[in-house]
């Protein structure tokens, strides 16, 4: 009786569990990473972030607008791409990108948010569903004259440097060096006489 | 009366040639020549903390300009010390170099050309060694010692450290 009880319980549980599960990915369910793919953030020079979205649930999804106000035009230039972008559909399992290239017009601390990805879940949906992507938090913005510094390849001016300054050291050489030798010679002259 | 006042008069010319031999002292045209050379050797950084460090000349000018001024004087100062004691050891090792190309009979001659020998041969090792050893200081204070200091604090201690010691080194014999 008590092997029956249990045997019964335990298709219950599996019966709810698959029918939760199933309900759960019936629509679709957007996630979205936001990435920045440099190494270092520098005022003046281009930063690349990717966003990738992936469409976990069964369902397509459509409508899909992805926005970030996260860079305004008195802090950033886009250089390549746009702060919207949107898809009529992303089919369920799949995933799509989108990267945008934009430069920094200043530095200092800034907060890099996340972006907002807004789309229906279902073709009966009529409630729009808003998501969030991963944030990255506070990044230090780098002046170009310290990056420069640090990272620049400086071969050229130093070569350069070499050729400023080498003539206030060769020509006072080469002077003394020819009026040494001009006595020198004389000296030698002397003694083989 | 006026047979030894002439006399006296060429004595004190005399004596006044071997006082300005023997002097620190230098000629307005040697000064200008030290200080040319000073001024351009202390010029040639500006380019360094310009393109390597990245200190914009139009921002920085005005710290360009003093420290060049303060630098080029300790340099000028370097050279005129090391410049007088070559000078005494390079006239001595041209006493029998120069008596056979010149007339014997014609001592002041010999010892005049003797000294302008030595004094241009003394003036150019001068500059020559005060220069590589202040670019020499300078590189290794810039991009060692005070590599991870503000380019401007970089540049005043730099320099300074650079010129100073070459001054205090110039003191020694």
């Amino acid at each position: 009786m008590k092997c029956v009880i249990f045997l019964l319980c335990a298709l219950l549980a599996n019966v709810v569990y698959s029918e939760t599960v199933v309900d759960e990915l019936e629509d679709a369910k957007l996630l979205v990473a936001k990435n920045v793919l440099n190494n270092y953030i520098v005022e003046g020079l281009n930063l690349t972030i990717k966003y990738t979205v992936h469409n976990i649930g069964s369902s397509p999804a459509l409508n899909v607008k992805l926005q970030d106000e996260n860079f305004p035009a008195e802090y950033f230039e886009y250089a390549s791409g746009f702060s919207v972008a949107q898809w009529a559909r992303i089919p369920p399992k799949s995933n799509v990108d989108h990267v945008v290239i934009v430069s920094p017009k200043m530095p200092g601390m800034f907060n890099l948010t996340s972006a907002v990805v807004t789309y229906l879940p279902s073709e009966k949906a009529s409630k729009v569903q808003t998501g969030y992507s991963t944030e990255l938090g506070e990044v230090y913005i780098q002046r170009l004259s310290d990056y420069n510094r640090r990272y620049a390849s400086q071969t050229l001016n130093w070569i350069l440097f070499i050729i400023i300054a080498s003539p206030s050291i060769l020509i006072p050489f080469f002077l003394w060096k020819s009026s040494t030798n001009k006595y020198q010679k004389s000296k030698k002259a002397k003694k083989s006489n | 009366m006026s047979a030894k006042s002439s006399k006296s008069k060429n004595l004190s010319q005399e004596e006044e040639a071997l006082l300005q031999d023997y002097s620190r002292d230098l000629s307005t045209k040697s000064s200008a020549f030290f200080y040319g050379n000073a001024a351009i050797v202390s010029a040639v950084p500006i380019w360094l903390f310009w393109k390597i460090h990245q200190m914009e000349p139009t921002n920085n000018y005005i710290y360009f300009i003093l420290g060049t001024l303060f630098t080029a004087y300790l340099i000028s100062f370097a050279y005129k010390n090391v410049k007088f004691v070559l000078k005494h050891k390079i006239f001595q090792n041209l006493d029998n170099v120069v008596q056979d190309e010149k007339d014997k009979k014609n001592e002041d001659r010999s010892l005049r050309k003797k000294n302008e020998i030595a004094e241009y041969e003394a003036t150019t090792y001068s500059i020559f060694y005060n220069n590589s050893l202040f670019l020499f200081i300078l590189l290794v204070a810039s991009f060692v010692i005070f590599k991870n200091f503000t380019p401007l604090f970089n540049y005043f201690l730099s320099m300074s450290i650079a010129s100073g010691l070459l001054a205090l080194f110039s003191t020694s014999k």
